[in-house]
């Protein structure tokens, strides 16, 4: 726990410098990795956590860049009001999503979680007077500077990483991988696993729509791509890359998924064809992802 | 809205249901077999098209085409089971889910390498078209209905009345009992994914008279055949093709009168099923 802790402070502190090198791209690039990691962190409390894997991740991710977009570039609400009520939207997708979803598992739970974040986009790509249809919104706006909105950003997502982190560790975090590794056995000592779940589903859904709602504001467009179902997959990779069995896990791989992308983009066209690679033998041969390899050699706990 | 406009309208959705039926059935059918949810039937369907838009250009034949591209999709499909898929069978949904989702990325790219990102189209195929209900109707769509239902009768043929097939029954039935009995799963396994790689292979050929082959086309295909397996009933053939009918025909009929929302039929359509019915139609539990 304490080298994690080391590295993990000396990485944050060094993505606080960057906005003061000027380089504006490499100010939104992080960033961009920071919203992810928020998203795969959320995620991974229904995936690592709770056991299900959920491939409509995408709806709350978009359903509140979405709200916060319509709200402010349409109806012409204030920013701070457009913030919180696309977070609340993914609340309440996520309490929707979770009473109809949370009964079924495995393939199922798949496959329910990815019908429902589709049909949402359908209604994204079709509802062209509301949502703008394939074009998107254009236009969100940030409220500041982008230099002060990195700073705003990476206090949020610290917060929301520490609140979820609190919630996994709490006495429901424990019931929720008690519930993972045999739910029978939960149920016979009287919870109801199903309230339990709920529950990981608002966390990982409300949490899921604060990255949205950052993502808007630091894209200042929403187009239908973030609600389509690859988008869902993002956190599954980055998630899978990075170890789903422990709270960072998701944040390396998420890490090491955006730049990774970045890097090869540069050199070949073809980075899938690389990534498909690096996710056929993740699963062949290191199925704790980098955290599972870093425990293992480096951190003999 | 005349009746001869649903009438025509449903010609079209069933035809389109025969694309949806060839590829699903595949999926269902190796799901049922091996328990492996495979993501990357949808490469081996973009597989089929290309490999026959190929052989195509060589042969000039279609139907012979089609044929040998489906074989060449059914050998990559026994290959993929044998060096990689079969190490994982038994693992959690997640990872075989996200193993075949790896596939599906590799097999996009190579694609674009050996065949380009431009989407390519096959010289014009049965072009004739026939009038239904005062309505023209490209010829190809019987034909698609022929080969659904031929399909549907080979694969019945197969499975009851052949040794593989009883086989392959009797390991989907009870693996361990059909293994004290002599039989072989790897081989099982193995020739089963392969004949669900053929249909996938089979369903591209069949796509390429109706539009062009792209790379990601495979994307498009795997989300429908997986609704339509999940809304038939995980492994149930039978219920593929009953669900792929549903689709496709609420699909066609829904363009007719609801054509704002045909986006998200399937998908109102797949939550209903698994809110009502979770095991599917003809699912099992």
């Amino acid at each position: 726990m304490k080298n994690e802790s080391i590295l993990l402070i000396s990485l944050i502190f060094l993505s606080l410098l960057i906005p003061l090198s000027g380089n504006k791209y490499l100010l939104y690039l992080t960033l961009k990795i920071w919203i992810l990691i928020l998203y795969a962190i959320a995620f991974n409390v229904i995936f690592g956590y709770s056991g299900l894997l959920s491939f409509g991740h995408a709806l709350f991710f978009s359903g509140s860049a979405y709200a916060l977009a319509i709200l402010v570039v349409k109806a012409g609400y204030s920013l701070p009001i457009g913030f919180i009520a696309g977070i609340a939207a993914a609340a309440v997708f996520s309490v929707g999503v979770g009473f109809l979803s949370l009964r079924h598992r495995e393939i199922h739970f798949a496959m329910i979680t990815l019908a429902f974040s589709m049909m949402f986009w359908g209604i994204v790509m079709k509802w062209r007077d509301v949502t703008g249809g394939e074009d998107g919104i254009a236009g969100v706006p940030r409220g500041m500077p982008i230099f002060w909105f990195y700073y705003f950003s990476v206090a949020i997502i610290l917060i929301c990483a520490y609140i979820i982190y609190s919630f996994v560790r709490s006495d429901i975090g424990l019931i929720l991988e008690g519930i993972r590794e045999n739910e029978t056995r939960v149920r016979f000592s009287g919870h109801s696993t199903l309230k339990y779940r709920l529950y990981a589903m608002i966390v990982s859904g409300t949490f899921t729509g604060v990255a949205g709602s950052l993502w808007a504001m630091l894209d200042r467009t929403v187009t239908p791509s973030i609600s389509h179902w690859s988008f869902s997959a993002m956190p599954v990779i980055a998630t899978l890359i990075g170890g789903p069995q422990s709270f960072l896990g998701p944040a390396i791989g998420t890490v090491i998924y955006v730049i990774a992308q970045d890097v090869i983009t540069k050199y070949t066209l073809y980075w899938q064809f690389i990534l498909g690679i690096v996710i056929v033998s993740v699963v062949l041969f290191f199925r704790g992802g980098v955290m599972g390899i870093l425990e293992k050699f480096l951190w003999k706990r | 809205m005349d009746l001869n406009a649903i009438a025509f309208q449903l010609i079209l959705g069933i035809a389109s249901a025969m694309l949806y039926w060839i590829v699903s059935s595949g999926l269902t059918f190796t799901f049922g077999v091996t328990r492996v949810l495979n993501f990357a039937h949808g490469a081996f369907y973009m597989l089929g098209a290309y490999f026959t838009l190929s052989f195509f250009a060589l042969t000039q034949n279609y139907l012979l085409s089609l044929f040998l591209g489906a074989v060449i999709v059914a050998l990559i499909g026994a290959g993929c089971e044998r060096g990689l898929i079969s190490r994982i069978y038994g693992l959690p949904i997640p990872f075989q889910l996200i193993l075949t989702f790896g596939l599906v990325l590799l097999f996009d790219d190579l694609v674009r390498i050996f065949w380009g990102s431009v989407p390519k189209m096959m010289p014009a195929q049965f072009i004739g078209s026939i009038n239904v209900f005062g309505r023209i109707l490209p010829v190809f769509s019987l034909y698609l209905i022929f080969a659904g239902v031929a399909i549907a009768l080979v694969l019945y043929f197969l499975l009851s009345k052949t040794d593989w097939g009883v086989e392959i029954r009797a390991i989907t039935v009870d693996p361990e009992t059909a293994m004290c009995s002599g039989l072989n799963p790897a081989f099982l396994y193995a020739t089963a994914f392969m004949f669900g790689s053929f249909l996938a292979g089979l369903g591209g050929g069949l796509y390429l008279p109706i539009s062009s082959a792209s790379p990601g086309m495979g994307e498009h295909i795997i989300i429908y055949a997986f609704i339509v397996t999940v809304i038939g009933g995980l492994g149930s053939i039978k219920g593929a093709f009953v669900s792929a009918l549903i689709i496709g025909i609420i699909e066609s009929l829904g363009a007719l009168f609801v054509p704002w929302m045909t986006i998200a039929l399937p998908y109102i359509a797949l939550s209903a099923v698994l809110l009502v019915r979770p095991e599917g139609i003809f699912g099992e539990e």
